[in-house]
């Protein structure tokens, strides 16, 4: 039985890590899947590494693992750090908010040993998935981005800037590398242009990509998180990686 | 080949090739061929736009909201809280 490591970035997420790490063990350990939870803390002043320790002593130190940095350092370094302390053979790779539902990881460890995929992304824009708690102007916003993405990069998957993956680890550690060695050039790229470029120079790579559907439940109501900043870093981050 | 060497191939090729058929460097055009030759950037950009809106529409009808999901997730948050407050998490 394969072994797999769960990475949860997090940051001000006292609420949710909880609720997250629970779905979680209680998703895995009932189909016997053997797991760990990497949770990786940027030092966030509202205690969640406190939490996590608690959450440590109920679920026990080889289940919980606590891989805290000194300070938000950037999601492409977390990773990198949460790898280092990861023992499995394959990495899950999520949310902390809880837009990412646990139900998926089995669905996505099911794909992979059928295909034999390196990756495998969940995607919400197939039949079958789908989001909630989004107007018309965020689908439009995001229809618009991933088309934009589709012509200018051809990627082969259809849901290019969701953050929610299975990695054989592996390919997440050579993905990673060559992110952050295209990053020596310019700026680190952030967010929604980070999860695209790891899967784009994943496939680059030669890496094998399968998809799953799944749902996107946005709890961060009204709060529109694409500015003006936003789009432009994101059509940045498109150009720079249609030339290399 | 990446994306955006192969658009500045493709596109430098076509615009040569159209400049060289409206400016009739190599063989002479009729007056209709002239008329069709001259409204072909036009056309093709009226194509790609048609494309493009038809794709996004098409794509922004079929993302499925999902309240079912969002509902079970109440539901699971609940019993989720209820059950670490018993093994004792304090938040």
């Amino acid at each position: 039985m394969e072994f797999y490591s769960i990475l949860l970035p997090t940051y001000n997420e006292r609420e949710n890590l909880p609720l997250v790490t629970w779905l979680i063990c209680s998703e895995l350990r009932q189909r016997s899947i053997p797991f760990e939870v990497i949770v990786i803390d940027d030092n966030s002043p509202d205690g969640t590494l406190q939490v996590a320790e608690q959450l440590q002593q109920i679920y026990g130190k080889e289940t919980i693992v606590l891989a805290p940095r000194p300070g938000k350092l950037g999601l492409g370094s977390a990773y990198v750090h949460g790898l280092q302390h990861a023992r499995g053979s394959f990495v899950v790779i999520m949310d902390a908010d809880m837009s990412h539902h646990p139900k998926f990881i089995p669905e996505f460890i099911q794909k992979q040993r059928e295909t034999d995929a390196d990756i495998v992304t969940g995607t919400r824009y197939v039949r079958g998935g789908g989001v909630y708690g989004w107007d018309l102007r965020r689908k439009l916003t995001s229809r618009v981005a991933n088309y934009i993405a589709h012509v200018a990069l051809n990627p082969g998957v259809s849901d290019l800037t969701g953050s929610f993956r299975l990695y054989r680890k592996q390919a997440c550690l050579a993905a990673l590398f060559a992110v952050l060695a295209a990053c020596v050039e310019r700026t680190l790229s952030r967010g929604y242009v980070f999860q695209m470029e790891m899967v784009v120079r994943a496939r680059e790579m030669g890496f094998s990509i399968a998809e799953v559907p799944i749902t996107f439940v946005d709890r961060v109501y009204g709060e529109s998180k694409l500015g003006n900043a936003e789009v432009v870093a994101y059509l940045k981050g498109l150009w720079s990686l249609m030339w290399r | 080949m990446k994306r955006g060497p192969l658009f500045a191939i493709v596109g430098s090729c076509a615009t040569v090739t159209w400049l060289s058929l409206y400016l009739q460097l190599f063989l002479p055009l009729s007056p209709q061929w002239e008329q069709v030759v001259s409204a072909l950037p036009c056309l093709l950009l009226m194509w790609f736009g048609c494309v493009s809106l038809a794709s996004i529409s098409i794509g922004l009808l079929s993302v499925e909201d999902c309240p079912k999901a969002a509902a079970s997730l109440q539901s699971e948050v609940a019993c989720a809280k209820e059950d670490l407050r018993k093994r004792g998490l304090k938040i």
